[in-house]
């Protein structure tokens, strides 16, 4: 699920993002460092819990609060409408 | 709504999808703080987030949702803008001064007051704010 090169994190989502992987989101984030760059690749999400929107959420503040320093990518369009109903389009970099 | 959203009760969904989420956004992280004041209290350690994370969260999503609703007032000429972005100012104004007096906080009773206290007046605001100028915003959004 979590690669890491350098100061890229990247993860690769399961198909529903949510409470269900909690504690592993946590576990790599929680040794949050300035300078580390994060992609959430969401390619095989189907469904994403609105626990997962408070997951990014917090995870962008505690990594300085940037938009470019967390990148969603590869969200199908019923994803994509979520997060911009969500506004996050304002908070995150989503290509 | 979303079936995978249920942070937020059913009679608080006003039928504008993006302020609807948005506010769904602004209960989970109610819920966070209601999770993390639990653990306080129970001398848990788990995998939640910490309350810093929590208050960081907050202080930034609120004034992003506020932003939001703020320039949909402007581009659809809300008659109560004035009144309405008003107590947005307020209510920013509060969860800054909560936030500020948790980083200040000086040991982990006076850490855990200010959590509930936190946790009180988000409660309330959401109740409040949602159900009277929300609605009444989302209404004339929605006409």
């Amino acid at each position: 699920m979590v690669s890491i090169e350098g100061n890229e994190v990247i993860v690769k989502l399961p198909e529903t993002f949510g409470y269900a992987i909690r504690k592993e989101f946590r576990q790599f984030t929680s040794k949050n460092t300035p300078g580390i760059h994060y992609t959430f690749d969401f390619e095989n999400v189907e469904k994403m819990e609105s626990s997962a929107l408070g997951m990014l959420l917090m995870l962008r503040e505690v990594s300085g609060g940037e938009k470019d320093n967390i990148v969603l990518t590869n969200a199908n369009s019923n994803i994509r409408k979520i997060l911009q109903f969500a506004n996050f389009h304002t908070m995150f970099k989503i290509i | 709504m979303n079936p995978q959203f249920t942070a937020m009760p059913e009679k608080f969904h006003l039928g504008y999808p993006a302020v609807d989420l948005q506010h769904e956004i602004l209960f989970v992280l109610f819920d966070e703080l209601t999770q993390s004041i639990k653990n306080i209290g129970n001398n848990q350690k788990d995998d939640s987030f910490e309350l810093k994370e929590i208050y960081m969260g907050l202080n930034s999503y609120v004034k992003n949702h506020f932003n939001y609703e703020e320039e949909k007032m402007h581009a659809s000429k809300y008659q109560n803008s004035e009144a309405h972005t008003h107590e947005h100012r307020q209510l920013e104004q509060q969860i800054t001064d909560l936030s500020n007096q948790f980083t200040m906080a000086a040991d982990k009773e006076e850490i855990n007051i200010i959590a509930k206290n936190t946790h009180a007046f988000l409660y309330e605001w959401l109740v409040q704010h949602i159900a009277d100028s929300d609605k009444k915003l989302c209404d004339y959004l929605i006409q």
